[in-house]
């Protein structure tokens, strides 16, 4: 496995921990963050660019989520336009409302780390589907 | 750079509703996280319309490929993401409101029956096949449940009827959708409603 998978799969198991001891923003953080490590992953695997190439791009203080999904959104848009589109949607709500949790001042509470969980495991099944197995479907009805 | 990435969005933008004048597009370029936020209404035209959909895809990746650093972020009311403030409002000539009251009938509630193993839920065959949030409202449901949370869809309270399974007449292979309570949830007796505060949020228990 991955490094990056396993981080992935660390930050997914501490969303349980974390909604344990009632800890629900830094929850939603985790969940956000095992998603985007699978879009990393994925990223090195399918977009063919090396950490050399993207540290040059980056360099010029652009966001590297941003850089990385939109990346990988077009070559998965080669294997189906729709779901590429809706994943990106999905994806991208996912982190503005992640962004919202760590950083506005809002309440995060239990329903909002589910629902954060919820997306995470969307994503993983719909990358896997997409990228591991050719397969595009349309992440909502995950 | 940015002025250009945000030119570019509104130019799009209000061809989008000047092809499409039943939208309203809220937007607004939130500097401090670098996202683009775009609100379209009504929900209903997001979720179906598929000429809105794809001139959403279009837009979508004309725009990463255009700005690889920046985000663009498309969500409806369901989302609950605010924007406040925002730099600019679309709206087209035919934008009407949407009144959930007036878009559906008596004869088309929701009933969710509940016992202590199941919920089923049993759809009216018309609104499914017309209304395309519903398939949120399906999943909203199915994660609220799994979760074993208060269910709360406000959107829908007009046309909810919850009842007790129990009391039913309807079997599994009536339903639309059966969803499985694991065993770990909490038990509902026949007051389902009181114990999963459903009646309270929906208020039209049967």
């Amino acid at each position: 496995m991955s490094i990056l998978l396993n981080k992935s799969s660390e930050n997914f198991q501490a969303i349980d921990l974390l909604d344990s001891s009632k800890l629900y923003t830094p929850g939603v953080h985790c969940a956000y963050y095992s998603a985007l490590q699978l879009v990393i992953h994925y990223f090195y695997v399918y977009c063919g660019i090396s950490e050399a190439e993207v540290k040059r791009d980056i360099q010029g203080g652009g966001n590297s989520h941003n850089y990385y999904l939109n990346k990988l959104v077009e070559e998965i848009k080669e294997l189906d336009v729709r779901n590429a589109a809706q994943f990106y949607r999905f994806f991208s709500i996912f982190k503005r409302k992640r962004n919202e949790a760590d950083y506005h001042n809002i309440k995060i509470g239990e329903v909002e780390l589910m629902e954060a969980k919820e997306k995470a495991k969307k994503v993983k099944i719909f990358l896997i589907k997409a990228c591991d197995e050719g397969k595009c479907e349309d992440i909502y009805f995950m | 750079m940015k002025e250009s990435a945000k030119t570019f969005i509104l130019c799009k933008l209000e061809e989008v509703v000047k092809n499409l004048s039943n939208l309203k597009i809220i937007y607004k370029f939130d500097f401090l996280s670098n996202e683009h936020l775009i609100e379209v209404l009504p929900l209903s035209e997001y979720i179906s319309n598929q000429e809105y959909q794809n001139i959403e895809s279009e837009l979508i990746f004309g725009f990463i490929k255009k700005f690889p650093f920046d985000s663009i972020v498309f969500f409806s009311e369901d989302d609950r993401i605010d924007i406040v403030d925002p730099d600019r409002i679309i709206i087209g000539t035919d934008y009407q409101e949407e009144i959930e009251q007036s878009e559906y009938s008596e004869s088309q509630l929701f009933n969710i029956y509940v016992d202590s193993k199941l919920l089923i839920s049993n759809f009216d065959d018309e609104l499914i096949n017309t209304a395309d949030p519903i398939k949120n409202f399906y999943a909203d449901i199915e994660l609220q449940l799994k979760q074993s949370k208060v269910i709360d869809y406000p959107e829908f309270k007009e046309y909810l009827e919850v009842t007790n399974f129990l009391e039913s007449s309807i079997f599994n292979e009536d339903a639309d959708k059966v969803w499985s309570l694991d065993k770990e949830s909490k038990d509902i007796d026949d007051n389902t409603c009181t114990t999963y505060g459903v009646c309270n949020n929906f208020a039209l228990a049967a």
